[in-house]
This record gives C-alpha cells, sequence and structure tokens, in this order.
C-alpha cells in the first residue's frame, strides 16, 4: 500500500517535471516544424503574395531540375565538396591547438594566445575582406615587403588567383576560427583527470606520451561528436565568405551551393527551386548524419545518436 | 498544491507568451475594415487582415478620439537614405504642418518586402515597390484603390495620362489605379554628365587638351598623363583606369550601354539601340555593350591602363585610391567625385578633378533627357491596405504631386532659396545658390532635393525637376543656365569656360541640338510596366549566362593578342548559346515586341501624345 503510494506520488511528481519541458517543446516545434510546412512551396510555382492554392502544382518539377542542371550544378557541387573535403581534412587543427595550448606552461601567455586566436572569430567577413585587401592586394603589405626584400620583383595577388583559390579561403576560415573552435577541446581537456597525467608521469611518459595517451584519448569523444556534427552540415560550407571574397576570377570556384541558392532563389525569385534545394541538402545531411553515427558505432562499439 | 499550481501557471504563462509573440503584430495593419471598403485589390485579402487585426480597432480609435497626430511611415526600396540625426528636416515639417501628420520613413530591401507580401502584413503605410512586384501586392490585396480617394488627391487627378497608363496595365486587369508613379517628365542632365570619356581635368589640360573622338584617342590620352605622373599622391603607382566587383555585369557594361545609346534591360538578353530602334542579342551580339566593353578593357589592359586590382576591388577599395590620386580617367565621374572634394578642402580653386570628355565630331549617347509619361521604371508607389489612416496616407502621396510643393522640394522654400523677379521670374536667391552649392547641415536641414535628409523622396515626386511649372520656369530652379553656371566649382567653370559653353553639361546638349549626338528622348521607359513579369525559366537562363559571362571577363580582358581574345569570345558564345541564350533571347524580343504594340495602342486609346 505504502509502495503503491509512493509510487503514485513520484509519476506526479514526473509529470510536473515534464510539465516544464513544455515550454521548450511547444519552442522546437513552433520554431523548427511549424516552418517545415513551407517546404510545400517546392512542389508550387510559387510566387510571393499568392496563396500557394492559386500557384500551379508542379509537383518534383524544381527536384528534377536541380539534377538535370549539367551546365551549373556540377561545378557548384564540386566547389562545395572541395571546401567541404578541406573543411574535413583541417579539422583535427582546433584540437591540436588546443592540446599544444594546454602544454603552455605560462598561463598568462597562454590565456593571451588563447584571446587573439578567439578574436578574429568576431570579425565580420566584410572586415576580413578589407584586412585581406590591406595585406594581400597588389600593393598591399605583403607584397611591399617581399617586394622591398627583393624576394619577388613582380607583385603576386593571391586575391585574384584561381589557383590559389581553394587553399587560400580554407586558411582565411581557419585563421578565423582556430581559436574559437579550440575552446570546447580545452573544456574538455579541463575534464580530464589530474590523477591520469600523475600515474602517466609514475610510469614514466614524458610530456609528449602524456599528450598522446592521456589528453588525445580524454578529447576523443568530443572530437567524434564534433565530427559527427560537421559531417551533418557537410555540404553547408557557408555563404557569408564566399559571397564576400567572389570576384571574376573566383567567381567560378566559390560559387558553392549556398551561393548558387542564394544567386537563383534571392536575386532570380525562384522561391521554390531554392527550397527543393534546401530540402535536398536537409535529406543529404540526414543520410550523412545517421551514416556517420552508424559507422562511428561500428568502429567505437557506441554511437551517439 | 500550491507548488503544483504554481508550476503550472508558469508553464502556461511561458507557452502563453510564446504564442503571443509569435502572433501577429498587426500594429500595422489595424483598420483593415477601412481597407476593404476603400477597394482594395483583392477582397479575401483585405479581410485576412480585418480579422487578424480587429482586436487593434479600440486603441485605433482611442488615439484618433485623443486627436493625436497619426503618423504616415513610407518605405523606400530605394537606395538613398534619409539621416535621422536631422529629422524632421524643413521640407518634412512642413509636409507634417500642411496635412497633420507626423512622417516617418524607412528603408527596406527587396527581400524585407518579398517577405512582407508573402506574409500580407507590413509594418509601413505607403511603399514604393520595384518592377515586377506590382502583380503580387494586387495579388495580396495590399494596395488602396486610389481612385476611391480622388476626391481629396486632386493633384494625382491630374496626371490622367500617367493614371490611364497605370490603370491599363498596372491594375492585374480591373481597370483601377493602384500606384502612382514618380518622376514623370523628362531627366535633365544637371551640370555635368556622368558617362563620357573621362579624365583628370588637371593632367588633361597639361597635354593641351588633345581631341578624344574614339576609345583608342581615350586611351592614348590616359596612357601619356599616366606617363607624365608615374606616381599618385601618396608615392604608388598611377594607373589609367580603376574599376569596382560585386554588381555582377552593371558595372562592366553600364558606361558602354549609356554611350552608344542602348536600352538598359527593358528585358533580359535583350538591348534595343534607342536611335534606330535595332535589337541585339544582349550576350552574343557583336554589337551589345558587353562586348563592346569588353573589347575597350581588352584594349586598355594590353596598353597597361588597368589597375592590376581591376578585379578585385570593391568600391570602398577603389575609392581608397581614388581619393590618392591614382587614376587619370574612370569610368564614371561618381566613381572618382570624392577626389575633388578633398582636393578642393585644401584649395578650393583646385583643377584637380574629374571631368567627361566628348567627342568633337559628336557620336557618343549619353544619359539624360528620357522623359516618361509613366515616372521611373523602377518605382510604383501604394497605399498599403492595412494603413490606420488611408485619407491622410493618400494626401501624402497628393501632397508630392503638388506642382508647388515640389518646386519647394527641388528649389528650396521661397523667400528664402528662391524668389519671384522684378519681371516675376522665379530665381535663386544667394542663399539658395549657397545652400545647392556647398550643399552641407543647411541643405541637409532644409532637407530638399540633395539633401541626406530628403534624397529618399525623389521616389515621392510625381514630376521630374525639368517639369514646367505654371509660372513658366522648372520645378528645379538649379536648372536653369544662369544658376547652373552660377552654382559651379572652379573646375567645372574652367572646363566651362574652355569648351565655351555655361557649364559642363551644355557640352553635349549642343552636340545633340547640332545633331552629331543624342541623348534618351528615345527612351521608352514605361514598356518597363507592361514587361512586369519574366517566367522563371528565362531568369534562370538570365542569371546562368550573366555569371557565365561575369566569370569570363578576366579572361577576356586580358588575352593578350587579338587571335586570343577572338578564341575567348567564341568560346562564350558557344556557351552562352549552350545555356539557352537563343531562346531567352527569342522569348525577349517576343515580349518587347508585344509590350512595344500594347504601349502603342495604349497611347492611342487615351490619347497620349
Amino acid at each position: 500500500m505504502k509502495n503503491a503510494a509512493l509510487k503514485q506520488y513520484k509519476k506526479k511528481k514526473n509529470y510536473k517535471l515534464l510539465l516544464w519541458l513544455l515550454p521548450f517543446l511547444v519552442f522546437v516545434v513552433l520554431f523548427s516544424y511549424v516552418p517545415l510546412f513551407g517546404w510545400s512551396i517546392a512542389f508550387f510555382q510559387y510566387t510571393p503574395g499568392s496563396s500557394l492554392s492559386a500557384e500551379n502544382f508542379v509537383g518534383l518539377k524544381y527536384f528534377r531540375q536541380f539534377f538535370m542542371d549539367t551546365v551549373d550544378m556540377w561545378r557548384v557541387i564540386k566547389n562545395t565538396l572541395i571546401f567541404a573535403v578541406l573543411g574535413l581534412v583541417t579539422m583535427p587543427l582546433p584540437m591540436i591547438f588546443a592540446i599544444l595550448l594546454n602544454e603552455v606552461p605560462h598561463k598568462g601567455f597562454s590565456k593571451f594566445v588563447q584571446s587573439i586566436t578567439t578574436f578574429p572569430n568576431f570579425i565580420s567577413w566584410v572586415i576580413v575582406y578589407s584586412l585581406a585587401f590591406s595585406l594581400f592586394s597588389t600593393e598591399g603589405v605583403i607584397n611591399s615587403i617581399l617586394m622591398g626584400m627583393g624576394i619577388i620583383s613582380k607583385p603576386t595577388n593571391v586575391l585574384s588567383s584561381t589557383s590559389a583559390v581553394y587553399w587560400f579561403q580554407t586558411c582565411l576560415g581557419i585563421w578565423k576560427g582556430l581559436g574559437w573552435s579550440s575552446i570546447v577541446y580545452l573544456a574538455a581537456i579541463s575534464g580530464i583527470p589530474q590523477e591520469l597525467y600523475e600515474a602517466a608521469s609514475v610510469d614514466g611518459a614524458g610530456r609528449f606520451q602524456q599528450m598522446l595517451h592521456v589528453t588525445l584519448p580524454g578529447i576523443a569523444e568530443t572530437f567524434i561528436v564534433l565530427l559527427l556534427l560537421s559531417i551533418g552540415n557537410f555540404i553547408s560550407v557557408g555563404f557569408d565568405q564566399y559571397f564576400i571574397f567572389q570576384n571574376p576570377v573566383t567567381l567560378k570556384r566559390l560559387e558553392v551551393l549556398d551561393l548558387y541558392v542564394y544567386r537563383l532563389g534571392l536575386i532570380n525569385k525562384s522561391y521554390s527551386y531554392s527550397t527543393a534545394i534546401g530540402m535536398i541538402k536537409s535529406l543529404i545531411s540526414l543520410v550523412m548524419i545517421f551514416g556517420t553515427n552508424q559507422l562511428a558505432k561500428k568502429i567505437r562499439g557506441n554511437s551517439i545518436i | 498544491m500550491k507548488k503544483k499550481g504554481l508550476s503550472i501557471l508558469l508553464a502556461s504563462a511561458m507557452v502563453a507568451a510564446m504564442l503571443t509573440g509569435c502572433g501577429n503584430d498587426g500594429g500595422q495593419s489595424s483598420g483593415s475594415s477601412e481597407a476593404s471598403d476603400s477597394g482594395s485589390a483583392a477582397d479575401s485579402g483585405a479581410a485576412e487582415s480585418e480579422a487578424s487585426d480587429s482586436g487593434e480597432e479600440a486603441s485605433d480609435a482611442g488615439a484618433a478620439d485623443s486627436g493625436e497626430v497619426p503618423t504616415i511611415t513610407y518605405a523606400h526600396t530605394g537606395k538613398a537614405s534619409a539621416d535621422m540625426e536631422i529629422w524632421p528636416p524643413d521640407f518634412v515639417k512642413q509636409m507634417e504642418e500642411d496635412l497633420g501628420v507626423k512622417i516617418e520613413v524607412i528603408q527596406i530591401t527587396d527581400e524585407q518586402f518579398d517577405l512582407a507580401v508573402a506574409s500580407g502584413d507590413a509594418t509601413f503605410d505607403i511603399a514604393n515597390v520595384t518592377k515586377y512586384r506590382e502583380p503580387q501586392v494586387l495579388n495580396k490585396g495590399m494596395a488602396v484603390c486610389l481612385d476611391d480617394y480622388l476626391d481629396i488627391a486632386p493633384n494625382i487627378a491630374k496626371f490622367e495620362d500617367r493614371n490611364n497608363l497605370v490603370r491599363e496595365f498596372l491594375s492585374n486587369g480591373d481597370g483601377k489605379l493602384y500606384f502612382t508613379r514618380c518622376q514623370v517628365g523628362p531627366e535633365f542632365p544637371g551640370s555635368e554628365i556622368w558617362s563620357g570619356y573621362v579624365v583628370r581635368w588637371d593632367w588633361y589640360k597639361e597635354l593641351g587638351c588633345p581631341p578624344i573622338n574614339s576609345d583608342e584617342d581615350y586611351l592614348n590620352v590616359l596612357q601619356q598623363m599616366v606617363e607624365a605622373h608615374p606616381t599618385n599622391d601618396a608615392g604608388g603607382p598611377t594607373y589609367g583606369l580603376g574599376q569596382y566587383v560585386g554588381t555582377g555585369l552593371w558595372s562592366w557594361n553600364v558606361v558602354k550601354t549609356y554611350q552608344l545609346g542602348y536600352s538598359e534591360n527593358y528585358v533580359p538578353g535583350l538591348q534595343v539601340n534607342l536611335a534606330t530602334g535595332d535589337v541585339y542579342n544582349a550576350y552574343t551580339d557583336d554589337e551589345a555593350s558587353f562586348w563592346q566593353a569588353m573589347e575597350f578593357f581588352n584594349k586598355a589592359y594590353n596598353m597597361g591602363l588597368c589597375d592590376p586590382d581591376f578585379f578585385i576591388m570593391k568600391s570602398d577599395d577603389l575609392n581608397t585610391k581614388v581619393v590618392q590620386g591614382t587614376y587619370a580617367g574612370a569610368l564614371r565621374t561618381w566613381d572618382v567625385g570624392s577626389y575633388y572634394s578633398q582636393e578642393a578642402k585644401n584649395d578650393p580653386e583646385t583643377l584637380k578633378g574629374y571631368v567627361s570628355v566628348f567627342p568633337e565630331n559628336g557620336g557618343m549617347s549619353a544619359n539624360y533627357a528620357s522623359n516618361p509619361i509613366a515616372g521611373w521604371e523602377n518605382n510604383s508607389l501604394f497605399v498599403y491596405s492595412g494603413c490606420k489612416n488611408i485619407d491622410k496616407a493618400v494626401q501624402v502621396l497628393d501632397y508630392m504631386h503638388n506642382e508647388d510643393n515640389l518646386r519647394t522640394y527641388y528649389s528650396g522654400f521661397e523667400g528664402v532659396h528662391w524668389e519671384y523677379d522684378e519681371n516675376n521670374v522665379p530665381v535663386l536667391t544667394d542663399a539658395g545658390k549657397e545652400m545647392f552649392a556647398t550643399g552641407g547641415t543647411p541643405l541637409d536641414q532644409a532637407g530638399v532635393a540633395g539633401s541626406t535628409t530628403g534624397g529618399w523622396m525623389n521616389y515621392l515626386c510625381a514630376y521630374s525637376g525639368g517639369v514646367m511649372h505654371s509660372d513658366g520656369s522648372m520645378l528645379n530652379l538649379t536648372y536653369s543656365p544662369e544658376a547652373l553656371a552660377e552654382t559651379l566649382n572652379p573646375m567645372q567653370k574652367d572646363y566651362s569656360a574652355h569648351y565655351n559653353v555655361s557649364y559642363p553639361a551644355q557640352v553635349h546638349q549642343n552636340q545633340v541640338e547640332q545633331g552629331i549626338a543624342k541623348d534618351r528622348s528615345m527612351d521608352t521607359k514605361d514598356l518597363y510596366m507592361i514587361l512586369t513579369q519574366v517566367p522563371e525559366d528565362m531568369g534562370t537562363k538570365k542569371t546562368q549566362i550573366e555569371t557565365l559571362l561575369e566569370g569570363y571577363i578576366p579572361d577576356l580582358v586580358m588575352a593578350a593578342t587579338a587571335e586570343e581574345y577572338q578564341q575567348v569570345k567564341e568560346q562564350v558564345i558557344e556557351e552562352c548559346k549552350a545555356m539557352g541564350s537563343d531562346e531567352l533571347f527569342a522569348w525577349s524580343k517576343e515580349a518587347y515586341d508585344n509590350a512595344y504594340k500594347a504601349f502603342t495602342d495604349a497611347k492611342a486609346k487615351y490619347g497620349i501624345q
């Protein structure tokens, strides 16, 4: 009898706790699920201002258009994949940076480095472009120095070089995001029990071996989670950076999927087409995130989702 | 129990707060019963907003009863911005007093406007909508039918020709007046023209002002100037020409479009020679301004006249070099205007600045004198059907249709900035001349044409400044040859003296009078309102082709030899055709022909000359 009453009490208490969840559930439904009804415009020839019932139903026309667009699409997909792969390849850099930063004995210097590397994250891409122009343009600082030192005889211009587009933009992305992205790893490192380092030290491990056998495994879980999330966003490589840095020389290589959607969807007002591309992107992201999760499960024995 | 109740209460409150926050603000759309009464374009749209906003009625009525001055918010999608530090300026104050309203101005992008249309809920009372968007406004029932208000808007009613064309082509077929359009009448060039061969005047004078009769002459002159002045004011190298990117093909095409006297984008992929009526495929025909421009830039590049940063500069980067005196010439005078302004601060008599030079034997067109019956092609004004006080909003529009108010807007306040002389001819006073010549705070305080506080009102002005007031003078008194001559800066005076004219633009105007050059009086800008919709597939082709062309610009400009240039050109044209440039042109040509015929028929129908 007493047990039953206790059970009843716990159940009531659980309901009460669930009730606290309600506002957030409503929030998610309102802002994440209700907007999904907007996907319906991908199946209509939609113009703003008209109701869907008054628009032509075109079925999968815009999805077909995406796959049949041999003119632009493959170039755009190629650019997107190149930047996405470069993003994945350089993904360990913040982790490595965090590990190295953690090894700096002088905490003041470590904080200083962390602050100055985090700062670029808060600079808009417009400002980054201005900085890049001041540094890398024909009469920019870099050319002036190199020519002054006699290293080059003619100015180089990395901003209008087709061969430098991919690596230059990737480097800019790293410069901007390295410090910021390393924060989560620094937090993970601080969570590794100090005893493990002490035990490793007792066992004769040097600093490099401690890094390799204590720190790295300690933050591997974090890396996998972030890797999984970034694979989920694999084809969403961004917009601002490529939009700001594109010029007639780099146009063909900087046009990524988001820029393409902007150009055709917003500028050309093909809202239905851009919605269809958005849906395809979401679908690909879903497949990739679950695929990677399964892969991680097979390799590591446990999954995240 | 208490706790449980509190939990439920708090959770409910949070949910309610969220739902309320997401609900229709309705602040601007209350009073929609007025809208439906006033005959907005689509009753359903008005009915929707009526239903959603009924809760606001009481508070509105309260505001009206309390004698509160209604606020009319004008949203404009133009590029001019209002300086809110001096607000309201005198002209707006005058309007507010005359009409018993408060005026607010907000700037919205096309995308924000599309969002407002999509939701059917706007935060403005009056808006100007850019081309192609009028049908959306009408479909959503967002525009008040102005025909129902013409008794309180007698000045709008006077614009019969414009109104009839708008009723004919911008009413979704019901023949009612939903839009007004601004700047009806001839476009005046002002004191100078931006689209000739732009040279740095002091350097050009040093060379003895050699005649420039062709692109080759121009480039040779630039080369001589660069050779004579190899370093700029900051000690860096000088160049013949600078360019900025980020505007698609526009910044490459625009000068040749105006120099050759072509239409500017009536329809995608088609250009019309305004003088001859010849029609060109804008992407593949040799005569098209794109290819003419590419030839010019290729020559300039191979002569070493282009800034090495030609393809990467944004307008700010270009301006940084401009103020260092880097360039011997320019593509447009406005690109390099900041140099004179800066130099004039140090030396008010300076001749360091840029002017447009025209071929002595004529043959070059320039950008002025278009004379649209229905006003600017890219702006249609409407009163939002959800406006709380439609009468007042209509009166605001009407105010800017009145010739006396427009005289004030263009020429300043009577008795202060202009007055009637002994012959009863309106002339600028010294204070007026001073204000329009020097600009700055006095002009901004007045809030009239050319000020940062009132420049946006160009979009509301029904007449252009070149239209005659009933007193026999132009609305814009700064346009008179005497006024222009008196408001020139020393460099413009020097230029005018050299060419023996009263003001710089007169060089070209004289050539037009002699019949050796063309202005844009043949530009049938009114066609824009007939060509309102581009089918999505054609729009896609246009975007794809223009992106392709933009990507090939560096290859074309930097082609080292004529053969290499020709090779790239052939490849580009081939790719354009593969993308459907011929189909796009066929559609555009048909659309243009149909529009032209519809326009001609409408003019005949309404007896418009």
